[in-house]
């Protein structure tokens, strides 16, 4: 890749990270503290134990919803977007080579999502120590696990995004996918309890990106041990799966005429 | 683009190790303890009005993952929240025969296949009876529940009986009524995971087919059991092993429960059982 | 105007499924080879749907043709290293609407391989030539089609390009923007740049260029110099005058334009004629080659599209 193609790829992921910002996509942020301050405040009324626990399901929920729905709407317009209204073509003509450009659209989001997801935990934490004094970082791990699955949403909208001719087709697409996915876990009890053949099933949960691999939200908040070893094969997976979605969106982008 | 395809082919045959070692090191720990915030079925229907049904499907999938679940991963399996969850799935859908038929099963199973509680099953039913009155199935249910689990021939025979007068029901309703009451023995029994074999298919198909190799795995023991006994009459003592039954001529082959393994035999006490590691070993039998 | 060809283009085909179920194939350019030579101005010319703009994509890579090859800068066609020293605006560009030109001139220049110290000051320099320096630090989404046009000569320029291809630079300017490019395109060609550029107004051409090519449903039809094109012509002049001057001996013909009086004169009996109508007291208004312009030569030479007006909408 060399050094003046990692700096184009730098250059492009600062410009999209630039971009999420003035298009006020970081004004999410504002709805999630409102929803914590409202949570922590109106909870009170239950149970002592109980409403610990809703106010972090709730933050980790919304740092996982969140996250998604931007990784998801944002992602399918990357590259999209830049097709369609042809602001690619004169960044093409430069010594800009398109995969460098799919990366550094991938880190940009990247980025963006990592200061949404940090932004959102300090938040809960915030909350979390205010309200009750006390704040568990194990919630980092499963922080850090959503991030991750945060990573794979924006492959799985870029693969789509390179592959279908419009944007609608694309996010119907990847919602699909990412929807399907969460029951990753659904799925693969359905091999005890169904009619379904066993390698159909078994094959489906292979395919499918495995978004329920990142959800180690009661875990963590039941306070059961997560091995970090998990986390590493989490992230071996993340690596690995959004490798071969990316590798398969250069090869579609690479050969595709631009209009 | 050759060589980048073949990368992809070399990470995809990845995927299934990472994720086989992720499911290792991750299935241990996740052990079910779920909370439902919303409790009853009609709170529940509160709060998605218009989508009841939708609802009542997406309860049932959470259902059988739970249940699939705790069968598979947890560590003591309490089934705690298998009720609340029929319970729910019902009261959104109350003729959701499946729910009841498959949620009965469920609940009556001993531990570990189910939730040991049968008492609750015949609850569930009772629920669906009163939903979906003309519905021999849940009759039919109700009487191998009240049967077999439960132990109550008259009860059973009632059910039956029920049931059989309903449009649709099967002609051996109204006899194997009467064989309940009659001959409580292991061919009645035999009869129920019959027909429950006929009528059913997927899972519950599966489960009767597992309760008719038992009844032939008992047989089998009983038999054998038989021939040893036989065999010491003859020969003033016991056999060294069950080989010796069929090189005295006494059996034709070595005897073998359902699953094909060789019957447990204790040569100082001449007890035959089924062997330990056998799928059909149980604590108790009928 | 040396001999090295600076865009060489051989065997360029492309065709496009088209149709109801996508089976039939138009064919947008078929074995088109042409070349431009280091330092001259070239016009690539034809009418809308000719595949002009298909070609220029071909050669920025943006589309892939069937097939064909190409050198550009000495560097095979599709490899991306000739691009840092080449500058293209496309048809119809469309910026980021959330940066300023001046971020945008940065952008585009770090993607060039421009070096961080000089972007910013090329890029301030660049807009003044477009006349856009007042408006540097406005959001492009406020930008009107001809400030967004002169944006992208600007951005073409942002790394000091030996080359220089514009599809359509004229497209969306009035008067004095036209003005402006002209005089950039002019002015390039004195720091010893080549440039490129394609249109269908062929005044344009024939004002700047060196050589054109003429494209035609996707076939070269000519191309050469415009004096190759158009034929050397001793020529007529014609002669603009105004007041009355009554008859004039050895005008080829006399005509009324309202308050105007147009002779058309041979070159030869200029001189003696244009004393003549000085000592009548005529002022002169314009005297003007008659040679055929370009576009006379393209009606007569290209005429009706044998398929009917609407054979380039495919």
């Amino acid at each position: 890749m060399g050094g003046p193609g990692l700096s184009r790829i730098v250059a492009v992921a600062a410009n999209t990270f630039r971009e999420t910002v003035r298009e006020r996509v970081l004004y999410n942020l504002l709805f999630f503290a409102l929803l914590m301050t409202a949570s922590s405040l109106l909870l009170g009324q239950l149970s002592i134990r109980q409403d610990e626990k809703i106010v972090k399901d709730l933050g980790l929920a919304s740092v996982d919803i969140f996250g998604t729905v931007i990784a998801l709407f944002i992602g399918v317009g990357l590259i999209g977007k830049e097709i369609e209204r042809r602001s690619l073509h004169p960044l093409l003509a430069r010594p800009l080579r398109r995969h460098e450009f799919l990366l550094g659209k991938f880190v940009g989001l990247g980025v963006t999502l990592l200061v949404n997801t940090l932004l959102m935990s300090l938040g809960l934490f915030a909350t979390l120590l205010l309200r009750y004094r006390r704040a568990d970082p194990a919630l980092l791990k499963a922080v850090l696990a959503i991030y991750m699955s945060l990573l794979l949403v924006v492959a799985v909208t870029l693969f789509f995004s390179t592959l279908a001719t419009s944007t609608l087709v694309a996010t119907l697409f990847s919602l699909g996918v990412v929807v399907a996915g969460r029951y990753s876990e659904v799925i693969r009890n359905m091999r005890d309890v169904t009619n379904v053949p066993e390698w159909v099933v078994t094959g489906l949960y292979w395919a499918l990106p495995n978004f329920h691999n990142f959800d180690i939200k009661t875990e963590v908040v039941h306070g059961d041990p997560v091995a970090l070893a998990a986390l590493g094969y989490m992230a071996a997976y993340l690596v690995i799966y959004a490798a071969i979605l990316l590798l398969l969106a250069q090869i579609a982008f690479s050969r595709r005429d631009l209009q | 683009m050759r060589p980048t395809l073949l990368g992809v082919l070399a990470l995809c045959a990845l995927i299934p190790v990472v994720q086989g070692r992720l499911d290792a090191s991750l299935g241990e720990h996740r052990d079910q303890r779920s909370v439902l915030y919303l409790d009853s079925g009609q709170h529940v229907r509160r709060v998605v009005p218009g989508f009841e049904d939708l609802a009542a499907d997406l309860y049932w999938l959470r259902t059988i993952q739970y249940y699939g679940g705790q069968r598979a991963f947890a560590n003591q399996k309490t089934f705690a929240l298998l009720r609340p969850l029929i319970e729910i799935t019902t009261a959104l859908d109350p003729r959701f025969e499946l729910a009841y038929r498959y949620g009965a099963i469920f609940m009556s199973e001993p531990n570990p296949l189910g939730a040991g509680r049968p008492e609750e099953g015949i609850q569930i039913l009772e629920q669906g009876v009163a939903a979906l009155p003309g519905s021999w199935r849940l009759r039919f249910e109700m009487g191998s529940a009240y049967y077999f689990f439960l132990r109550d021939p008259e009860r059973a025979a009632a059910a039956l009986q029920a049931g059989a007068r309903l449009p649709e029901a099967p002609f051996w309703m109204e006899s194997l009524a009467a064989r309940f009451l009659l001959a409580q023995d292991r061919n009645s029994s035999r009869e129920i995971w019959r027909r429950q074999a006929e009528m059913s298919e997927g899972y519950m198909r599966e489960n009767a087919v597992h309760h008719l190799k038992l009844l032939d795995s008992l047989d089998t023991r009983d038999a054998a059991r038989g021939l040893v006994e036989r065999y010491r009459q003859e020969r003033g003592r016991l056999p060294a092993s069950l080989e010796d039954l069929v090189t005295a001529g006494h059996a034709r082959a070595v005897p073998t429960d359902a699953s094909g393994r060789p019957l447990a035999y204790d040569p100082t006490t001449g007890s035959v059982e089924i062997a330990r590691d056998s799928p059909y070993w149980r604590l108790r039998y009928d | 105007m040396s001999d090295e060809a600076v865009i060489w283009l051989e065997g360029i085909a492309k065709s496009y499924p088209t149709g109801f179920l996508h089976r039939a194939k138009r064919q947008a350019l078929e074995a088109l080879s042409l070349d431009v030579r280091r330092g001259e101005i070239f016009g690539f010319l034809g009418p809308n749907g000719a595949g002009k703009t298909t070609t220029i994509k071909i050669l920025m890579g943006l589309v892939f043709p069937d097939s064909g090859r190409g050198r550009v800068l000495g560097l095979d066609l599709q490899d991306p290293e000739w691009k840092a020293r080449t500058g293209y605006l496309p048809e119809q560009p469309y910026f980021y609407d959330y940066l300023t030109p001046l971020e945008y001139l940065d952008y585009a220049g770090r993607l060039s391989g421009v070096e961080t110290g000089r972007r910013r000051e090329l890029a301030e320099r660049l807009l003044e030539s477009v006349a856009l320096q007042d408006a540097r630090h406005v959001p492009v989404r406020r930008f009107s089609k001809g400030m967004s046009q002169r944006l992208g000569l600007a951005q073409a320029l942002i790394n000091d390009p030996e080359l220089v291809i514009l599809d359509e630079p004229m497209s969306g300017l009035d008067p004095i923007g036209r003005r402006l490019v002209r005089d950039v395109i002019l002015g390039l060609r004195k720091q010893g740049k080549t440039v490129f550029f394609s249109t269908h107004i062929l005044p344009d051409a024939e004002a700047l260029c060196d050589r054109v090519a003429l494209l035609r449903q996707g076939r070269l039809v000519k191309s050469g110099s415009i004096e190759e094109i158009l034929g050397a012509d001793p020529g007529r002049v014609e002669v603009l005058v105004s007041g009355a001057t009554g008859a004039v001996e050895g005008v080829v013909s006399s005509e009324q334009m309202g308050e105007r009086t147009r002779h058309v004169v041979e070159q030869t009996q200029l001189v003696g004629i244009l004393a003549r109508l000085e000592s009548r007291g005529a002022r002169i208004v314009a005297v003007s080659p008659l040679r055929q312009s370009l576009e006379d030569y393209f009606v007569k030479e290209m005429g009706p599209q044998p398929h009917g007006p609407w054979a380039d909408l495919g």
